[in-house]
This record gives structure tokens, C-alpha cells and sequence, in this order.
């Protein structure tokens, strides 16, 4: 579970910038996200990302000399993960490329995310798009 | 919706037919076996979740209403992600409601190969009418954006065929969230038009009620075994002793549950689907495709090989694209006002297969393989959805090729197809499986008769995705809905049912 939350710091984008409390926020619902997805995927999926995901913690140990991924800088994490993109073939390419993509999803997704970038809040659209949809149907009838 | 239940204690259940599943198949029987006066018995492995409830957010959408949380991958080199819906509805609330028919040719070639007896596109055209006035097939209702007019821009320039596409939809605001259940209303799914149809003819539905288990005996299904969870989360037993199951779980759940009680024989055998593979485009001026409805138009002047055409749009949606090749890619993000996402689909040549995993009960194990011809037609039209966008004034083209850099001026890509797709780094998708319990008379081919049932067994019919025999080369609820309509019809008419509908009949008419 360290290696989760470590590998979602690591692979969080960094646009659009969001102040530190907003950002830890973002966090918090992005790795609960990939915890519920975790327990959603099929049992050969999961097993899978268990078992590399074990794999890509071991790799990240020994490059770090035994320090956790979240322990240091950002650079150095990227420089690590791109070296297991490396080194471990195409199953542990997917297996970034899968995780990154939920983290990504996950993180453009949320409303504190999306108001930065200027996208409508998605439940406030919702209730605008309803209450639209009521009017024109209004309309129709009259 | 009154008629859903939710089971807080064991229960021993009987009814005329059990329908399992509420998807595109399962709600058109139910409508019209209800219809008809029978007592209906509809069991659902996913929760009820109304338009007023449909989660705001796609992430929230995942966990409820899709099958694994989005995570279900057909395996194979590569792997190629699909998806389903899991919930009251199935998977039409969580699809853009496209409406199209089978062409006729492919129709007709289906009933030769697999002897499907009453079967072509006069046999199932008041199927297919009947489908069509269900969810209100109709043009849209609204503007169509700015990602729509790019589509359309680009093919005509090029003289391609361009058809705009019908969608089951009333009134479709275009809030862009079709895949988190329509929050509108707009969208007419299942959940919207057939369900509370046969809910107010009689049907009883059961949500969060998984089947687990069938009990043959001679040669018929006499008890079905499931599991129902009550508001706590708590799971129940359920026990149903049904005259007559329709068997709706879809294109993978069907033959999954069947190979697992042992039947085997063309089931699961030869899963199809449409490969799939998506580009980018970044236009230099916001089209904004978030904004609006999925893409209503397509270009399909290579089809029913080939369809190009383009889909949902939000910045997670974008942003999940870009995430295949991140490093290159994250630069991309700050235009996402001015991008739309496309894709091109092939008819599949290639097949696949549906198991249950050892040990795990009804959990399918998917696998999946291309043709060599899929590849090509994948390539081909990778190649000209860039032409097309390119044509319509993109500025830029990524393909979903893993290090690919995207093209930056159309004459990259134009030479693109002569080498092919690269095995390895292509991130291949579907949303549109079929073909792994076919009908018809030649036995050698088929799962079950022409009406869906199952060869083996006297009470039991399929009527899903399954039944659709190979990969259609347009979007398949429409003709799930049809063959649905078909079975449930072929299974009243059968002597003592008629005569009990025509009496029904005649009530209603009174
Ligand atoms: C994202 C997406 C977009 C799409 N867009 C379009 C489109 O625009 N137009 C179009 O024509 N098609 C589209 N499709 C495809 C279309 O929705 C499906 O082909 C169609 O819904 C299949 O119908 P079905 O009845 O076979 O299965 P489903 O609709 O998937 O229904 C099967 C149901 O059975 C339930 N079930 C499974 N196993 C059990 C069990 N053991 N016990 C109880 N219940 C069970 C499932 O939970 C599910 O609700 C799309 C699909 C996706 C994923």
C-alpha cells in the first residue's frame, strides 16, 4: 500500500498547478480511487498488477538503496520509474502505463483539478444541464 | 421504480420466466413477455442508479455502474481493453446510444453461413422498428459541436462518405456523460424506456442479485442459484424455480455462466468484437468537445469494414489518452479546449474465447486475437482518421501508438499504413462484443437453434450480444434489441403461449 500511495505521488501530473492543501486533497482522492478499483478489477487482473506491483516496489528499493519511493525528490522517483519502464519488458511497461493512466483519469477528474483548468464543475453542470433539459421539454409541450 | 426489489433475507422465489441480466437484451424480453401476461422474474448483478443519481463524475461512474471498475481487458498481444455496464440497464447506461441496423448484405451472409432459419433484413424489420420506437432512434435535438462538424469537415473534403448518426434519445441536452449513467434523462436506456414498461406490466426486478448456479434436471433448468445484497451490503441467497430462463448477461457473462454448469459446445468458442484504436486531434482553435454530445456523425465510406468516427470527451477522458505515453505527451494537456478524441474500428476477422477461471466460479478468463486483416484495416484507418482530421484543420494527430510522436502536417501520416501498426505498442480497445453463442441450424457453428435456445436443453434461451454471430461493423444495441424481441416472440408463440397472449390480447384491447 506504500508503494501506492508513493507510486500516485510520483505520478501525479503537475499541471495545473494547485495550492499544497488542494493538491494533498487531489491526492487523497486519487488513491482512494485506485483502493476501490483495486478491489473492482477482475481476480486475474488484480493479481497481476499485485504481483508487478511488487516487482516495480522491489526494483524502486534497490535503486534507492533501500529508501522508499516517496523519500525522495521528484526527479530522482521519475528517474527510477523510467529505468523500470526500461528494464522491464513489455508487462511492466502495461503495468505503468495502466496505473499512470487510472492516476491521470483520476486526477483530471476531480472538481478542485478541473476548476483550475477552467472546465465546468461536473456537478454543477449536471443540475444546469437538467434544469435545461426541463425547460425544453417545458417549451415542447407548450 | 416500484416492481425492484431489494432482498434482505433469504428468499425461494418461482415465476414463469426468469430473465438474468436488464441489459439491451434482457429489458426487450421482459417488455415483452410482461406484455404478454407473463409473470416475469428480472435478476440484476448491478445496483438501480436513476438519472437523478447518475454520479457526477466519471471516477464515481467507474465504481458503480461499470464491470470491474473499467478494468476488464480481453488478453492476447496485445491485450485489448473492453468494456460492459453493470447495473439496472446493463450496459445501454453507460453507452452513447447510437442507433444503427446491420447492413442488409451482412445480415443476409449470416443466415447462409449459420442457417439461421427466419432471419435477414426483411425477418427483422419490425424487430429492428420496434427497437428503434423503444429508445426514439431520432436525429439530434440540439447543436452538435464543434468535434462533430470537425468529423464531418474532414471526410466531405476528402469525398468520403459522411452519415450522421441516429440516437435513442429524448430531448439529448448533450451534457457529454453518457458513460456516468445520463444524468438528464435524455439518453433512453433501458432504465428509462423498456424497464419501467415491463415494471408497470408486472415485472418484478431484483438489483444486486447475482446468478451463480444452475440445477439441471432432465434436461432442464429447475432452480437457479444466486446471491442478492440488501441495503447494508449484506449478501442473501436467492433461489428461483423459473419454467423458463432467458439467459441475458451479455457477450461475456452468458457463455461464462454456461461453460461453467458444462456447456460447452459453440459457446464461447469464437467471441468477436471491433478493434479499435483512438487517436487525438488538436485543432488550432478551442472546439470545446466536452461541451457536447459524443460525435454524431461517422465517416463510413469503408464500411462495414471500416468505421471512422469520434468519442466521449472530458479532460480525464483526454487525459487518460495522453497518459499512454505520458513523458511525450503531458505537453498536450494545456490544449484540451482544442482537442477531440476519434477513433477508427474494424469489423473484427479475429476471435476470441471466453472461459471461466479455474477456481473462481463464473469469472470469465477473455482472451482474444487479431487477423492479419485486422491489423491492416486498423492501420488503414489510423491512417485516415489523420487524413480526415488533417483535412478539417488539426494541427496535430497522436495516434494511440505508445512512442509514437503523432504526426504534425497530413504528408506524415499518408504513407503511415504501409507499415503497419506496431504489434507491441498499440493500445487497442472495444466496447462492441458479440458472437460467443451464435444461432442457427448448422450445428457444427451454432450455440443454440435459430431463436436462441440452447441446443441440450428444453428451457433455456440466449438472447445477448452473444447471439449476434460475428462482428456487425456498426454499433450492435440495435440488433441485440432485435433478436431479443425475436426470441421472446419465437417463445410465445410456441402453441399453449399464443393462445394465452391472444387472450391477454384481447383483455387489453377491451
Ligand atoms: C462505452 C460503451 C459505449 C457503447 N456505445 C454504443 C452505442 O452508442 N450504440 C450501440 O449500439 N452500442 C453501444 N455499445 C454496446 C452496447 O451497449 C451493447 O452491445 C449492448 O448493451 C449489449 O447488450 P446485452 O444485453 O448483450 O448486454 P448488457 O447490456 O451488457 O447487459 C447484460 C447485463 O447482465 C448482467 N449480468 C451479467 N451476469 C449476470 C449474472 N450472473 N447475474 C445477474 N446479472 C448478470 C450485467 O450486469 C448487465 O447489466 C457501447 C458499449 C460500451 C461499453
Amino acid at each position: 500500500m506504500r508503494l501506492s500511495r508513493d507510486l500516485v505521488a510520483s505520478l501525479l501530473p503537475i499541471y495545473p498547478e494547485l495550492e499544497p492543501e488542494a493538491r494533498a486533497e487531489v491526492q487523497q482522492s486519487v488513491q482512494e480511487f485506485m483502493a476501490a478499483e483495486l478491489t473492482l478489477a477482475p481476480w486475474h487482473l488484480r493479481s497481476g498488477l499485485f504481483v508487478l506491483g511488487l516487482a516495480c516496489a522491489l526494483h524502486c528499493r534497490l535503486c534507492l538503496l533501500g529508501r522508499p519511493l516517496g523519500a525522495v525528490p521528484p526527479e530522482r522517483r521519475a528517474a527510477v520509474l523510467a529505468r523500470w519502464e526500461r528494464l522491464a519488458g513489455n508487462l511492466g511497461r502495461s503495468f505503468l502505463r495502466a496505473v499512470r493512466g487510472m492516476v491521470v483519469l483520476a486526477f483530471y477528474d476531480h472538481p478542485l483539478v478541473l476548476a483550475r483548468l477552467g472546465a465546468p464543475d461536473p456537478a454543477r453542470r449536471q443540475a444546469e444541464r437538467r434544469a435545461y433539459r426541463g425547460r425544453r421539454l417545458q417549451e415542447r409541450h407548450a | 421504480m416500484s416492481g425492484t426489489y431489494r432482498i434482505a433475507q433469504p428468499v425461494d422465489l418461482s415465476c414463469d420466466v426468469l430473465v438474468v441480466g436488464s441489459g439491451a437484451g434482457g429489458a426487450a424480453v421482459a417488455a415483452t413477455l410482461t406484455r404478454a401476461g407473463l409473470d416475469v422474474l428480472m435478476v440484476e448483478e448491478g445496483p438501480y442508479v436513476p438519472a437523478e443519481r447518475a454520479p457526477a463524475q466519471l471516477t464515481t461512474a467507474f465504481r458503480r455502474l461499470w464491470r470491474g471498475g473499467g478494468l476488464t481487458a480481453a488478453l492476447g498481444a496485445p491485450p485489448v481493453a473492453y468494456a460492459e455496464g453493470r447495473c439496472v440497464g446493463g450496459t445501454t447506461e453507460i453507452n452513447s446510444a447510437i442507433f444503427q441496423q446491420t447492413p442488409p448484405e451482412v445480415l443476409q451472409a449470416w443466415a447462409r453461413q449459420y442457417g439461421i432459419a427466419d432471419f435477414g433484413p426483411e425477418a427483422l424489420r419490425p424487430y429492428y422498428a420496434r427497437a428503434a420506437q423503444a429508445v426514439h432512434a431520432s436525429p439530434p435535438s440540439e447543436p452538435v459541436g464543434a468535434a462533430t462538424e470537425r468529423l464531418r469537415a474532414g471526410g466531405e473534403a476528402l469525398g468520403w462518405r459522411v452519415t450522421a448518426l441516429e440516437r435513442g434519445h429524448r430531448n439529448c441536452v448533450g451534457t457529454n456523460m453518457c458513460a456516468h449513467g445520463c444524468p438528464t434523462g435524455g439518453k433512453q436506456s433501458m432504465s428509462a424506456t423498456l424497464i419501467p414498461a415491463a415494471l408497470a406490466k408486472g415485472l418484478r426486478l431484483i438489483a444486486e442479485c447475482r446468478v451463480e448456479r444452475l440445477v439441471f434436471r432432465r434436461r432442464r433448468v429447475a432452480t437457479v442459484l444466486g446471491s442478492a445484497r440488501d441495503g447494508h451490503g449484506m449478501r442473501h441467497p436467492v433461489r428461483i424455480r423459473p419454467r423458463q430462463v432467458f439467459l441475458c448477461a451479455g457477450a461475456i457473462h452468458t457463455p461464462a455462466l454456461l461453460r461453467a454448469h458444462g456447456w460447452r459446445r459453440n459457446i464461447g468458442t469464437a467471441l468477436r468484437l471491433h478493434p479499435t484504436i483512438k487517436a487525438a486531434a488538436i485543432f488550432p482553435d478551442t472546439i470545446d468537445a466536452h461541451a457536447f454530445a459524443v460525435p454524431q456523425v461517422a465517416i463510413t465510406e469503408f464500411m462495414p469494414d471500416v468505421r471512422l468516427g469520434g468519442s466521449l470527451f472530458s479532460p480525464s477522458t483526454f487525459g487518460m489518452f495522453l497518459a499512454e505515453d505520458w513523458g511525450t505527451r503531458a505537453a498536450l494537456m494545456p490544449a484540451w479546449r482544442n482537442a477531440g478524441l476519434y477513433y477508427a474500428m474494424v469489423r473484427g476477422q479475429g476471435r476470441g474465447s471466453v472461459r471461466p477461471l479455474p477456481g473462481r466460479g463464473t469469472e470469465p478468463l477473455v482472451r482474444y486475437r487479431l487477423a492479419p486483416v485486422d491489423w491492416q484495416g486498423l492501420a488503414l484507418g489510423l491512417e485516415r482518421v489523420g487524413q480526415a482530421l488533417f483535412a478539417a484543420g488539426a494541427t496535430r494527430v497522436v495516434p494511440s501508438i505508445g512512442g509514437h510522436p503523432g504526426w504534425n502536417d497530413p504528408a506524415r501520416c499518408d504513407e503511415f499504413s504501409a507499415g503497419g501498426l506496431p504489434v507491441g505498442r498499440s493500445n487497442l480497445m472495444t466496447i462492441h462484443l458479440a458472437g460467443s453463442a451464435p444461432p442457427g441450424e448448422v450445428e457444427a457453428l451454432c450455440a443454440t437453434d435459430s431463436f436462441g435456445r440452447l441446443r441440450g436443453l428444453e428451457n433455456l434461451i440466449v438472447a445477448d450480444a452473444s447471439q449476434i454471430p460475428e462482428a456487425p461493423g456498426v454499433n450492435p444495441q440495435a440488433t441485440v434489441m432485435a433478436l431479443a424481441f425475436r426470441a421472446a416472440e419465437a417463445y410465445l408463440a410456441q402453441p399453449e403461449r399464443a393462445r394465452r397472449q391472444r387472450a391477454l390480447a384481447e383483455i387489453d384491447r377491451r
